[in-house]
């Protein structure tokens, strides 16, 4: 883990890429030395860095435990910009309408909701449907309880007996 | 060569399909293509095959030659490029004049950006095959180091142009986190280039940190650097361009500082000191100065309060 004598400038880590930048020259040219030796020389860096970089992997980084039980390490978001593959989307032409919207200051209007505050009982309540206000007590305005009513059948006779009155009434008054 | 013809879609799917192609804010992660000029070395024909494995699944190989010249005319490449929605270029030819010569090419909206020759020398150079032992699994995030100075050079120059499109070509998908199974190997490029792959073993040490022991996993490439095209400075600086909208948003007064702790700064308002509660004692009850001579006895207690308020209203007006 001990750096080497030679190590003068430090490590420079981009760990979104997991990348690690070493700056310092090597420290004799691999081309001018023996394969063998070079390739000594070449892995002996390398496993310096590939060391570092764990290390720094390791600390720096938070590691949470995944459901199926990995761990997992959480990258920081990468420091060094490369170029974009694709130029960024343009930004979509304004309609006419979106000018004149944006001008006239008027937004999109928001929905009001399925719920309504009911006072009375002090609840969120759906203004119709399943549970909404129609199904409520008589005295909140609904139907409540009183959804079948059995028919008052004098009342209905009278009411249509005048009803039919009414309308001989109206044909002798065209007949004349 | 001419341009693609564009298409208007008339259905959902091309549609989707087009919207994958075109201008996004997150972009996805680049397809490089592989591809080989009539004449290629067999040298190179490996190398092109271990690089393809490396990168895979994200890339794509043609097996038929090409007759292209990137330097002098990249019509053909930029055709590819569209066709295939490839980003990067792999390009590999081999003549007297330049032997062995890989060229890495990076587009930008379909044109060519970038480009660097890369020479490749025969003698060092070993295939993945030739290194027996188990690889690392396919498409998975490799660690990747530089080393040299001249990689860090302030002034772009050959090397710098090398690293950065090498990381771009072995960073893969962007992720937010990694599984610790998934470092399984590392690409460690150093100057006047050797790009070497080794796989990782780590090993426990006394402390809570694994040692890491490397072993070879191949390829074994040794480049020269050769001919190199330098971006455009106005398509670089509109392929530098960030979209707007995409800055996290900086949460005022809340830091992290260099240990990595989560520091806050509270801001109070100033402090009224007329409110200040002193020590009570009796010699200092303005009640002594004021009612001394009427010597009222009951209620002072009751009065005290209201002395107390009055004192520091006048506290705050002289203030």
């Amino acid at each position: 883990m001990a750096d080497p004598p030679s190590q003068v400038q430090p490590y420079a880590f981009d760990l979104g890429h997991l990348l690690l930048s070493d700056p310092n020259p090597l420290t004799t040219a691999p081309s001018t030395a023996s394969p063998a030796d070079k390739e000594a020389l070449l892995a002996a860096r390398a496993q310096l860095c590939a060391q570092a970089l764990i290390n720094q992997l390791l600390t720096a980084c938070a590691i949470q435990r995944s459901p199926e039980g990995d761990l997992h390490i959480k990258l920081p978001d990468p420091t060094t910009q490369l170029p974009r593959e694709k130029p960024v989307p343009k930004e979509k032409e304004k309609t006419k309408w979106d000018k004149f919207a944006e001008k006239k200051g008027i937004k999109a209007k928001r929905k009001d909701g399925k719920l309504a505050f009911d006072e009375a009982s002090g609840e969120w309540k759906a203004k119709y449907g399943y549970k909404g206000k129609a199904s409520a007590g008589a005295a909140a305005g609904g139907v409540g309880e009183d959804w079948l009513v059995e028919v008052d059948e004098k009342a209905e006779k009278a009411e249509r007996e005048g009803a039919d009155e009414g309308k001989k009434a109206k044909k002798q008054k065209k007949g004349r | 060569m001419l341009p693609l013809r564009q298409i208007k879609p008339k259905t959902a799917r091309t549609k989707r399909f087009l919207d994958n192609k075109g201008p996004q804010i997150n972009e996805n992660v680049r397809t490089t293509l592989f591809l080989k000029y009539t004449t290629c070395s067999d040298i190179l024909s490996l190398v092109l095959t271990d690089l393809h494995a490396l990168k895979r699944p994200l890339a794509i190989k043609f097996t038929k030659k090409n007759d292209i010249h990137p330097f002098e005319d990249p019509s053909s490449l930029e055709f590819f490029s569209e066709k295939n929605d490839a980003s990067l270029m792999v390009y590999a030819s081999h003549s007297k004049k330049r032997p062995h010569c890989l060229t890495l090419a990076r587009f930008f909206d379909f044109k060519v950006m970038d480009m660097l020759e890369l020479l490749v020398d025969s003698e060092t150079m070993r295939t993945l095959a030739q290194f027996k032992n188990a690889k690392a699994a396919v498409g998975l995030k490799p660690l990747l180091s530089f080393s040299g100075s001249a990689f860090e050079s302030p002034t772009a120059n050959a090397y710098t142009l090398a690293k950065s499109l090498f990381l771009d070509m072995f960073k893969g998908s962007e992720v937010k986190e990694v599984d610790v199974e998934g470092l399984q190997y590392m690409i460690h490029f150093s100057s006047v280039i050797h790009l070497r792959t080794y796989l990782l073993r780590t090993k426990k040490s006394g402390s809570n940190l694994p040692k890491v022991e490397l072993e070879e996993m191949g390829p074994r490439i040794d480049f020269r650097v050769g001919r190199m095209k330098e971006a455009d400075a106005d398509m670089w600086k509109e392929s530098m361009r960030k979209p707007k909208g995409q800055e996290a948003k900086t949460k005022k007064n809340v830091e992290t500082d260099v240990i990595g702790d989560k520091v806050g700064r509270i801001h109070l308002g100033k402090q009224d000191l007329g409110q200040l509660q002193t020590r009570k004692m009796k010699g200092l009850k303005r009640s002594r100065d004021v009612v001394g001579a009427e010597d009222v006895v009951g209620g002072a207690e009751e009065e005290e309060d209201n002395l107390v308020e009055e004192a520091a209203k006048r506290v705050r007006v002289e203030a």
